[in-house]
């Protein structure tokens, strides 16, 4: 668990005095009532730090999804409260949220990344559009270089391997220089050979960018390329390791079933 | 954002061009109507003010006779001619007659069929250039026993300076030689209509009343100013006329054109827009399936920032796109529709003046705005929802329809159906125009209702209709079953074209029904005889025709029944001079202004059993020539009763006054050709401007009295069988020929003959009907012009004042074939006797009065045969109210034919 101090100074972000890009205090999300009631969030507070890429670990309906699309905007608490940066998303209006979500969230989903009328290149830049911002050119090429997507650029999303479809997604993600960007399973639908690929280039989005990413996954092999790794279990943070190998998560996950 | 919708569109094109093409047709009907409407209307204006070019000012009656053809005018004085004259400001004064008439060529064919497309006009040539604007191409001008005719029908028919051509007219068919043709300026003649030009003395004689003119056209001095001329007559004209400017007298004369084209535009513009209202459901089903389909890309974008603002409009801006693309290429489509439709219009007769299309912004504002905003309107509750979509669904889930439960799709369902219910129950009982409103509007409110109510019986209903099905198909019938429930919203969009299409046919189709079944059971009510003879022409048939269908032997009875229209003063005199109008009449007549009337006159002696007129007071045993019997309906507009004095106002002998004698419990007819009278005129005024007489006002019917136009009488020109088969095949702006019928009515003034023959009906109720004045007095021998004839209109004087003359009119009166029914032998003699030598095929039968069998009728089948006659049974007018429109008590558009009572409804 992160114990850092929960009112950092923008000012004061540097190396080594982490500061967190997002944070939630006592999140409690509760689905259904009664007989039904499911807490898929009960009473997590955590925080991701700048420049860091964490990894969300925890069996099959443990929460990870659900944490994540609280945390980055898409879903509301029940109870509890979620910062990014500074802003309590929880008090925001609608409009704001949305508009926080464009300009400081970025996000790689399992599937269905793209918007499949648009070429790669429009879905890259399309948060910058939607905001009616001009994409930063020099940042642009180094996005889509990095990407190493050349010439498909000006291909549907049809038109492209499923590896493919989720570099534009992470590209798309990085393009608008989000303060952090969300991933849930973003290899849950590739080979292990494309997976690789993506998380390879994430790493280095991470590494060489400075960007800060949170990935949800239940693979130990994802989770070896982050940072760090939390651990959820029944909706509760249950556990945390920094720079995670693949063994060592595999272990820690055991000692859940057990 | 933009880049968004434009792609969004361009990948479910196919499906939103079949979206757009109810747009696409709503658009182009509105447009094309409207462009056809102001381009008719223009070119009516301009030819008008063409014919009546030199006219400064019109003199005439100012006692206008609605008609159900549109109105007429009492006939003016011809020694206001030369009163006018010594008047200052006045260059040139001129009295016109104008009447229709039919020709008959060299061959002893009609010319043009006086029932179809433009009728024919017989004018006067005016011997005052300036205001005469037709010029000899060659020969002279009329003479008594010669007339000038115009180009075309002379190129048509093949004659030229020198021929002789008949003229049929109410008395019958007189000989002429062709002393010239004429055009008008350059034109050959006016839009068709074949014009014959007799010397005004004889054309006063023969088309209208010595002595008379249907109205007066003055030249003013120079540069006198239209109105200031018109000012300056007023005080010295004599009473009971009036002047009106050139101008004016013009755009009254287009007048019932654009009423015409105003009505003929607006029935298609309904059209336009059933097709846009069921655009609009297509619409809003297209776009519900795509926003369902789309629902994760939407939260896709909902996810990455896009605001609820920005996911509506990306939808509506791809319903406006489609809106405008496809309200454009109605526009577009439009115009072409407009040509289209005017060459329609031509070939159906209605041939208009040639003008390139008129093309005003304003007829397509309307329209493409409608489309516009008709397809966004449609698509903005898919897009609504589409804005509502949770931006987490972009993980998970497809979207679940929740529509058939949502709350205010019930309560739209709810209110809609209320709405519609209340509605129609006021409409009901409402005054026509408003019930026609409401009632149209309640039916849009009640497919709004079952539509928005789907969801509630949609589910069981698929179940039930469904069952048989899964019986049959098994697993296939269940799944389909299944699928029709599922989503009962979407089903019951997607029904919603189907079921607004059959719910438009259905109550077209049940108010068709209703109305002939109404017209049929008040004719059948009415006409207890076994047959009724109609004639082929509007110029009627001769009073001969009862007379000699009355001798044959199988015949027991026969009576001929005339009609004519006359004003009734407005409010009326009512009894003792009661003001007060009970019923009230038409509320859009001003005091002094005449309300139409039909009056029919019978001979009582004769009408027993053959028409049924239901007395409710009085006796028409009283009907004499100076009494009448009145419809209740009638009578209660005038508040008067038995005793009482009725004034009527006939076009050739001005007011009459006549004592009420009995009382009618209802109209022996009911009309049901409004609409074909309406073509008529069209025809009419158009044939008057092509001569550049624009006759009486356009209110004022210069066609003459008796004989109004029955379109439909198939006429001489096309007998019956062949109706069909001479349907327009006439190239293009040609005037009408033989052959092409005219729809509508039959008879304006004389008669239809009731046959009663024996023993098919061994009692008749004594019926009453209006009594025809047995002595007589204007009747036969006369020729007199003396004591008014009574409203009775001037087919039979002429008859009697022109003994020459042969055969009267409608002699090619004929008994259609197949409408009696039943083997019995009074048919087939009935037949020939009014149809002489006419062959099984219904041809007509060129040997005019040729004897067959040997009972022909002398005049009943030919001009060439007949000799003078005798109009023994002259009938008496007898006023009763017929709605308007009503022409003959037959109600038969046919041609001249006999109808078994029975089947009369059937035709
Ligand atoms: N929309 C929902 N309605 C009801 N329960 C839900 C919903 N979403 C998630 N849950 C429940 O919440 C718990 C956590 O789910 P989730 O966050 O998706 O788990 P994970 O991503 O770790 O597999 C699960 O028990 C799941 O069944
Ligand atoms: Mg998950």
């Amino acid at each position: 668990m992160t114990t850092t101090d929960p009112a950092p100074d923008a000012g004061a972000a540097t190396q080594n005095t982490p500061t967190l890009a997002a944070r939630a205090e006592n999140a409690l999300k509760v689905y259904g009532s009664g007989d039904t009631e499911v807490r898929a969030l009960d009473g997590v507070t955590c925080g991701f730090e700048t420049g860091r890429f964490t990894a969300i670990m925890g069996p099959s309906g443990s929460g990870k999804s659900t944490l994540m699309h609280c945390v980055a905007g898409l879903d509301t608490l029940t109870g509890g409260a979620v910062f990014i940066g500074d802003t309590d998303i929880t008090t925001l209006r609608e409009r704001d949220l949305t508009q926080l979500r464009r300009d400081r969230i970025g996000f790689v989903f399992q599937a269905f990344n793209l918007v499949p009328t648009l070429t790669a290149a429009e879905n890259i830049t399309l948060p910058m559009d939607l905001a009616g911002r001009k994409p930063d050119k020099e940042w642009m090429d180094n996005v889509v270089s990095t990407v190493g997507l050349g010439n498909r650029l000006n291909h549907r999303p049809s038109e492209l391997s499923g590896g493919q479809q989720q570099r534009v997604a992470v590209a798309r993600a990085l393009a608008a220089r989000p303060d952090i960007i969300f991933a849930d399973e973003p290899t849950g639908n590739l080979d292990s050979r494309a997976g690789a690929e993506i998380l390879d280039f994430m790493r280095q989005a991470v590494t060489d960018l400075g960007q800060t990413i949170v990935m949800v996954t239940h693979d130990p092999m994802a989770a070896a390329y982050a940072n760090r790794a939390l651990f959820l279990a029944d909706g509760r943070i249950v556990d945390e390791m920094d720079d995670p190998t693949a063994e060592r998560v595999l272990d820690r996950l055991k000692q859940f079933g057990e | 954002m933009f880049t968004l919708t434009v792609r969004g569109l361009r990948s479910h094109l196919l499906r939103l061009g079949a979206t757009a093409l109810a747009v696409v047709l709503g658009v182009s009907f509105m447009v094309g109507t409207t462009v056809l409407g102001d381009t008719v209307k223009a070119g009516f204006d301009e030819a008008f003010a063409d014919v009546n070019l030199g006219v400064d000012a019109v003199v005439r009656s100012d006692r206008e006779i609605p008609t159900p053809f549109g109105a007429e005018r009492v006939r003016i004085d011809a020694t206001v001619v030369q009163q006018l004259s010594g008047e200052p400001n006045v260059a040139a004064v001129a009295g016109q007659v104008r009447r229709p008439i039919r020709l008959i060529d060299t061959a002893g064919e009609p010319i043009g069929n006086p029932n179809a497309g433009p009728p024919t006009f017989g004018l006067n040539w005016s011997e005052v250039p300036d205001l005469n604007n037709w010029d000899l191409v060659a020969g002279a001008a009329p003479t008594p026993g010669t007339l000038v005719l115009d180009r075309r029908t002379a190129t048509d028919a093949n004659i030229s300076v020198g021929d002789s051509i008949g003229v049929d007219i109410a008395s019958g068919t007189r000989q002429f030689t062709v002393s010239g043709i004429a055009t008008f300026g350059e034109i050959d003649n006016f839009a068709g209509a074949p014009a014959a030009l007799l010397s005004t003395a004889e054309a006063q004689e023969l088309l209208a009343e010595p002595g008379t003119f249907d109205w007066i056209t003055v030249a003013g001095a120079n540069g006198i100013d239209q109105a200031e001329l018109v000012a300056g007559l007023s005080g010295s004209l004599p009473d009971g006329t009036e002047a009106i400017t050139g101008e004016a007298f013009s755009d009254e004369s287009a007048g019932p054109f654009r009423d015409f084209i105003n009505q003929f535009t607006t029935f298609i513009t309904a059209f336009g827009v059933i097709a846009l209202f069921v655009g609009g459901f297509i619409i809003f089903n297209t776009f519900a399936v795509l926003v369902a389909q789309r629902m994760r890309e939407l939260a896709l974008l909902r996810a990455v920032g896009a605001s609820r603002g920005q996911v509506l409009g990306s939808v509506l801006g791809e319903a406006a796109l489609v809106g405008v693309v496809a309200s454009a290429i109605g526009a577009v489509a439009g115009v072409a529709l407009a040509a289209g439709l005017r060459q329609l219009l031509d070939a159906l007769g209605l041939e208009l003046p040639p003008r390139p299309l008129a093309l005003e912004s304003a007829a397509f504002i309307l329209p493409v705005t409608l489309g516009i905003v008709i397809t966004v309107l449609s698509a903005l509750l898919p897009a609504l929802r589409a804005s509502r979509v949770a931006p987490v669904e972009a993980m998970g889930a497809a979207a679940i329809d929740t529509s058939a439960r949502s709350t205010p799709r019930l309560v739209v369902g709810a209110i809609a159906a209320v709405g519609a219910g209340v509605m129609v129950a006021i409409g009901w009982s409402a005054e026509p125009t408003r019930a026609l409103q409401l009632i149209g509007a309640g039916l849009v409110a009640t497919f709004v209702a079952v539509t928005a109510l789907g969801p509630l019986y949609l589910r069981p209903l698929a179940g039930f209709i469904g069952a048989p099905l899964r019986a049959i198909t098994g697993i296939t019938g269940q799944l389909a079953t299944e699928n029709a429930r599922r989503n009962p919203a979407r089903t019951s969009s997607t029904t919603a074209a189907l079921t607004i299409g059959i719910g438009l046919v259905t109550v077209i189709a049940i108010a068709a029904a209703s109305a002939s079944a109404s017209v049929a059971s008040a004719t059948q009510r009415s006409f207890t005889s076994d047959l009724i003879v109609t004639p082929d022409s509007f110029l009627g048939l001769s009073p001969q025709v009862a007379e000699d269908i009355d001798a044959l032997d199988e015949v027991d009875v026969a009576t001929g029944l005339r009609f004519t229209f006359a004003g009734v003063d407005q409010p009326s005199i009512g009894p003792q001079g009661d003001p007060a109008v009970p019923d009230g009449g038409d509320p859009t007549l001003g005091l002094g202004d005449l309300r139409g009337a039909t009056v029919l006159g019978i001979q009582p002696d004769r009408i027993d059993g053959l028409v049924d007129f239901e007395v409710t007071s009085g006796s028409l045993d009283d009907l004499t020539g100076a009494t009448v019997a009145v419809s209740a309906d009638e009578a209660s507009k005038l508040g008067v009763g038995v005793g009482d004095q009725v004034t009527l106002s006939f076009q050739a002998t001005g007011e009459q006054s006549f004592t009420v004698v009995g009382g009618l419990r209802r109209e022996p007819v009911a009309s049901r050709w409004r609409l074909h009278h309406l073509a008529r005129d069209v025809r009419c005024q158009r044939a008057a401007r092509q001569q550049g007489r624009p006759a009486g006002a356009d209110r004022v019917r210069p066609r003459g009295g008796p004989h109004r136009g029955s379109p439909g009488s198939g006429t001489s020109g096309c007998r019956l069988p062949h109706r069909r088969g001479c349907r327009p095949r006439r190239p293009h702006r040609q005037p009408c020929r033989p052959g092409r019928p005219e729809r509508g009515v039959a008879v304006r003034l004389a008669c239809a003959v009731a046959v009663h023959r024996p023993h098919r009906r061994g009692e008749h109720a004594v019926a009453g009907g209006v009594r025809a004045n047995q002595g007589d007095r204007s009747a036969a021998g006369g020729g007199h012009q003396g004591p008014p004839d009574r409203g009775d209109d001037r087919a039979g004087s002429h008859g009697d004042r022109h003994r020459g003359h042969r055969a009267g009119p409608g002699h090619r009166a004929r008994v259609r074939r197949g409408v009696v029914r039943g083997a019995d032998t009074g048919r087939t003699h009935l037949q020939r006797a009014v149809h002489p030598g006419r062959q099984p095929g219904g041809h007509r039968d060129h040997g005019h009065g040729g004897r067959s069998d040997g009972r022909a009728v002398p005049g009943v089948a030919g001009q060439s045969s007949g000799g003078p006659r005798r109009h023994r049974h002259r009938m008496t007018a007898v006023a009763h109210q017929a709605p308007a429109g009503s022409q003959t008590p037959t109600g038969s558009s046919a041609p001249a034919r006999a109808t078994t009572s029975h089947h009369h409804q059937e035709q």
